[in-house]
């Protein structure tokens, strides 16, 4: 019914013309978020007792395949799948009863400012400093690329103090707090956070030395489980457009769909887009265990999906010739944002190191 | 087989680079290898500066200005501007419509079209690609009706390069309709300032205008800007193409996206520590240099027939295909190393300190804009269906 209901929407509402002027105004449409809020959506994969439906990752999965499939904008991933994750493993219940009902309805906007100039995505390697003071904190440091940065209106930013790496809550409006926003490739907000003696209170904390890196290796793995499906939903659509294009466009008097190579290409598509899509329910199901098997299995996931994303995304653009190309049809869009999806939530080498590590 | 150059052809390569390296301004240099788009006066600036040395029309011969270069010289200068960080020529007046003039030309029109284009003057794109006709040209429909002293053209051309910097268009149009279709088709030589052409963008992936649909809507072309005889222009195209030299192996790109690869390892970390000095990473960019040194060599034995008057046309298939795809690796080894360096779209960058460092920020523009190397001039199918049926006769 979810599934239904969210492509339902989507379909009606979020044509690539209606996403075309979303981006031109900013690629955000509040409009769009109100209504995944009255539909349930933003509280669907989060338990009762935090304000949600009662659901977990299946049905951010649901959600963020029907993303995918029609190309949304709207940060469904970094706002309530990872920011979400972020909120329920705040060591603070403030934090958690104030904030995850706020989230639900629509009113909040969160993003992850927890990687700098260090292109992995170990979440150690943070220079940003956070300096005891009379009462709480100084955040001193800077975050070049933050997803969902041009909106959020909180942010989660990692921090380095004297006992390792700890994890704070900062509002956009904090003094001392620069943003400096842009977008990403595949057309959503982005941020450049600089912070120069941003005052926090101890209240402020998220997580301590002791758990910060867990939480944020836990909330990476939501949003990488996410992402899984995202890929299997535009790819699974990319196959169907192609496949209906090859069948009407004609070149030396035959469609192209009678040519067996590109047969062939096409049956390649399916074969990845089959494989992610079993392994994206498995990442999804694995977001409940332990956290070695959890991320041996999220890993395996991504690699199917980044695999998919680069096959699925390239021949699309080279089977509609000059046409995958423009950004008047949205195979180019589709294109773009699956090859910005294989360097969210860890990269191709990141995932085969730590399966590797973690089967050896 | 000898794999190196001659003597005389290694003083040339070093008069090249010499040249390059005082001549070509240092602006435009920086802003080219940064993968920058450069503006038309950027372009005509440079265009001056080779046409003062005498070395901007490659493939054509002394007597018209040219450089009188031979294939060896053509392909060392190939390299080296790649190399240089040297813009683009106008190539479609340069390297196309240039030698096809000289071949078929009259004399008058020798004299009226080739000095404009050594003076930077007039500007040319070309009319290929249709709607309907992409890899298959021969399916084109744009139409040439003949009324006394002169044709009365319609139709659409397609993905036509830098149109909106041109003021010239040499169009592929149908003077007669014909059984078979490569019959009935003629070469136009159509200015584009005039009422009835009409020039929208296309933008392509990462944001870049270089494409274009350009509409010819009655528009009147005189018999003089015929270009050769009446529905000869399928077989000038294969003059054309048969001329078409080796310069889609990309190989002086690929050599500088090594270059600009191995330097972006050496400052950028990942996990602590250098890509440069992560297995990993060493292995991929070691991996891509072997192959840019098995399509180097395979140019340079198809060049070494083509000088000595044997050559395999159907090979320069091989060497287009692999560079193409040589670029998309290596371009997309730079995105990809590069992590969340490659998410911002440069386009929308803020002004003032860098968020990324400037010369990583192309990395993930470059690497979209090269997907097009596999699809435009014969897509990667098409250079398949060549190689089958020429090289292995299937």
């Amino acid at each position: 019914m979810l599934r239904d209901s969210a492509h339902r929407y989507l379909l009606e509402q979020y044509s690539y013309i209606q996403r075309e002027k979303i981006l031109r105004a900013g690629g955000y449409s509040p409009e769009v978020w109100q209504a995944f809020a009255h539909f349930g959506w933003l509280g669907a994969a989060l338990p009762e007792e935090a304000g949600g439906y009662g659901g977990g990752p299946e049905e951010a999965a649901i959600l963020a395949e029907a993303v995918g499939r029609h190309l949304v904008l709207e940060p469904y991933i970094w706002t309530v799948v990872v920011g979400g994750a972020l909120l329920l493993g705040s060591a603070s219940a403030a934090h958690r009863d104030a904030l995850l009902p706020a989230m639900v309805e629509g009113r909040l906007h969160l993003a992850l400012a927890a990687l700098e100039d260090d292109v992995g995505q170990g979440f150690a390697y943070v220079d940003t400093e956070a300096r005891r003071v009379e009462g709480g904190w100084t955040l001193h440091g800077r975050k070049p690329v933050v997803p969902n940065g041009g909106i959020a209106d909180l942010f989660f930013v990692s921090a380095r103090t004297p006992d390792g790496v700890e994890l704070f809550l900062v509002p956009r409006t904090a003094p001392g707090l620069r943003v400096r926003t842009y977008r990403s490739n595949d057309g959503q907000t982005a941020a450049e956070l600089v912070l120069e003696g941003v005052r926090l209170s101890d209240g402020d904390r998220v997580q301590d030395a002791s758990g910060a890196l867990a939480l944020l290796a836990l909330a990476a793995d939501h949003g990488a489980a996410a992402v899984c499906a995202e890929v299997v939903g535009s790819c699974a659509w990319l196959v169907e457009t192609t496949c209906e294009y090859l069948k009407t466009r004609e070149q030396y008097g035959a469609p192209l769909a009678k040519f067996q190579v590109l047969q062939h290409k096409l049956a390649d598509m399916v074969v990845a887009v089959e494989l992610a899509r079993s392994m994206a329910h498995v990442a999804a199901a694995a977001l409940g265990k332990p956290a070695n098997e959890r991320m041996r299995e999220v890993s395996a996931a991504r690699l199917q999906a980044i695999r998919c994303a680069r096959l699925v995304g390239r021949d699309a653009v080279q089977m509609h010739g000059g046409m995958g190309m423009s950004q008047e049809l949205d195979v180019s869009a589709h294109f773009l944002r699956l090859t910005m999806s294989t360097l969210q939530f860890g990269d191709e080498a990141f995932h085969l190191e730590r399966m590797a590590r973690l089967s050896a | 087989m000898n794999l190196n150059f001659s003597p005389e052809h290694q003083a040339f390569r070093a008069e090249v680079r010499d040249f390059l390296n005082t001549q070509l301004p240092l602006d435009i240099r920086e802003r080219t290898l940064r993968g920058e788009k450069l503006s038309k006066d950027d372009h005509i600036r440079w265009q001056r500066v080779l046409a003062a040395r005498g070395w901007l029309a490659h493939g054509w011969s002394k007597a018209y200005g040219g450089t009188g270069w031979g294939p060896i010289e053509r392909f060392i200068w190939d390299e080296e501007v790649h190399l240089a960080g040297a813009p683009r020529r106008n190539i479609p007046a340069i390297d196309l419509l240039g030698p096809l003039i000289i071949e078929y030309g009259t004399e008058e029109q020798k004299q009226r079209f080739l000095p404009p284009i050594l003076a930077s003057e007039h500007w040319w794109c070309q009319g290929f690609s249709e709607p309907q006709a992409g890899s298959d040209l021969a399916a084109l429909k744009m139409r040439a009706v003949r009324e006394g002293d002169h044709y009365w053209v319609n139709g659409t051309k397609l993905w036509t390069s830098y149109a909106q910097e041109s003021n010239w268009i040499f169009c592929l149009v149908r003077t007669s309709q014909e059984e078979k279709k490569q019959a009935g088709i003629s070469y136009l030589l159509i200015p584009m300032d005039q009422p009835g052409v009409t020039v929208s963008p296309i933008i392509t992936v990462g944001g870049v205008h270089a494409v274009n649909q350009v509409t010819i809507e009655n528009v009147r072309v005189p018999l003089e800007n015929r270009l050769g005889p009446e529905g000869a222009a399928w077989s000038m195209t294969q003059f054309l193409l048969s001329h078409e030299r080796i310069v889609g192996a990309g190989i002086g790109a690929s050599t500088r996206y090594i270059e600009e690869a191995r330097a972006f390892g050496r400052r950028t970390r990942r996990n602590g520590v250098l890509l440069s000095e992560q297995p990993r990473f060493r292995e991929r960019l070691a991996s891509l240099e072997a192959e840019l040194m098995a399509l180097k060599y395979t140019a340079y034995r198809v060049l070494a027939d083509e000088v000595a008057g044997k050559a395999e046309a159907a090979v320069v298939s091989v060497v287009k295909l692999r560079g193409g795809q040589l670029q998309q690796a290596i371009t997309e080894l730079m995105m990809e190393e590069g992590g969340q360096l490659s998410w911002p779209d440069v386009l929308t960058l803020p002004e003032g300190d860098p968020v990324v460092p400037p010369e990583d920020a192309y990395h993930a523009q470059q690497a979209f804009d090269r997907r097009k190397l596999t699809i435009y001039g014969g897509s990667a199918e098409i250079q398949r269906n060549i190689i089958a049926k020429r090289i292995l006769r299937v």
